[in-house]
């Protein structure tokens, strides 16, 4: 294969999340070019102050400065609308937003990347990166497949590390939290209030991450 | 879909049946780190096996990221 630079571009929030799930932010930064990101991205990584990764992207965010080249779209002010729509208390409103952003994104890869740059594109979600991969010219990859990515070119030692720490990160979620019921189409739910308890296969201690 | 507990969504998610906006919609989680909080709550594990076409095109994907360092110096 022919060297090329690489472009990471960033249209789904999910990726930068997980990352900061981890505490391992860092790994955006593996190449000395710019990363593209939507503004629907950092708004919604940053849209809820108390979410438990919060303060974490907020200092990423401060911290890289212009190596983020933030691209506008067309949802920006609708989402901003929306998510007042939210804060009032409107729940949802900003469901979807994030979505239409992918989508917009995928279309245009030609605009953000560099010429004769591979775009490499970052979105959480493995089933949806290997259907849309089968469409578009660049590598559309999930979180866990970029991470494995890093550990077969050596840039870490465990791509497993990395995921059980986002598995474990972040502060506590409260009780209350965690046993909000699900809903069904029907819009009721069917949820008991039981939290099933943890059987110990997930409990791989993430101290040893770099 | 038939109605689903917290559990079961949780577990659809991890099982890629399921993307994570549409589990944090039915579970009414706002956020993706509230979401990996959950399934540590719910004793849900977060997948790390990679499938087989993931390692493939990470295959791909690292001799890019390798590639990144010759250019560099050249």
């Amino acid at each position: 294969m022919t060297a090329a630079f690489v472009d990471l571009i960033i249209p789904d929030s999910g990726p930068l999340i997980s990352l900061a799930h981890a505490d391992r932010l860092d790994l955006i930064e593996v190449f000395d070019r710019p990363i593209v990101i939507a503004d629907i991205v950092k708004l919604e990584c940053l849209k809820k102050p108390t979410a438990p990764d919060y303060p974490v992207l907020e200092r990423w965010f401060a911290r890289i400065g212009n190596r983020v080249r933030v691209v506008d779209t067309p949802m920006r002010e609708p989402y901003e609308a929306a998510l007042q729509r939210e804060r009032a208390g409107e729940r949802r409103a900003t469901s979807g937003f994030g979505d239409a952003t992918l989508a917009y994104m995928l279309r245009r890869l030609d605009d953000f990347a560099a010429p004769g740059a591979v775009p490499l594109v970052l979105i959480e979600d493995e089933g949806a990166s290997r259907l849309l991969s089968r469409f578009e010219r660049a590598h559309i990859l999930s979180t866990r497949t970029w991470l494995i990515s890093l550990e077969r070119a050596g840039v870490i030692p465990s791509a497993r590390d990395v995921i059980n720490k986002i598995a474990h990160g972040g502060r506590e979620l409260s009780e209350l939290q965690a046993d909000r019921p699900g809903v069904g189409d029907d819009g009721k739910s069917a949820w008991l209030g039981q939290v099933v308890g943890r059987d110990g296969s997930t409990a791989a201690s993430e101290k040893d991450q770099a | 879909m038939a109605a689903s507990s917290l559990h079961d969504i949780l577990v659809a998610w991890q099982q890629g049946r399921m993307d994570y906006r549409s589990a944090m919609e039915l579970a009414q989680i706002d956020t993706l780190g509230e979401l990996y909080k959950a399934a540590e709550h719910s004793g849900v594990p977060i997948r790390t096996e990679p499938y087989e076409h993931e390692l493939r095109q990470a295959e791909m994907v690292a001799e890019l990221i390798r590639g990144q360092a010759s250019l560099k110096a050249a």
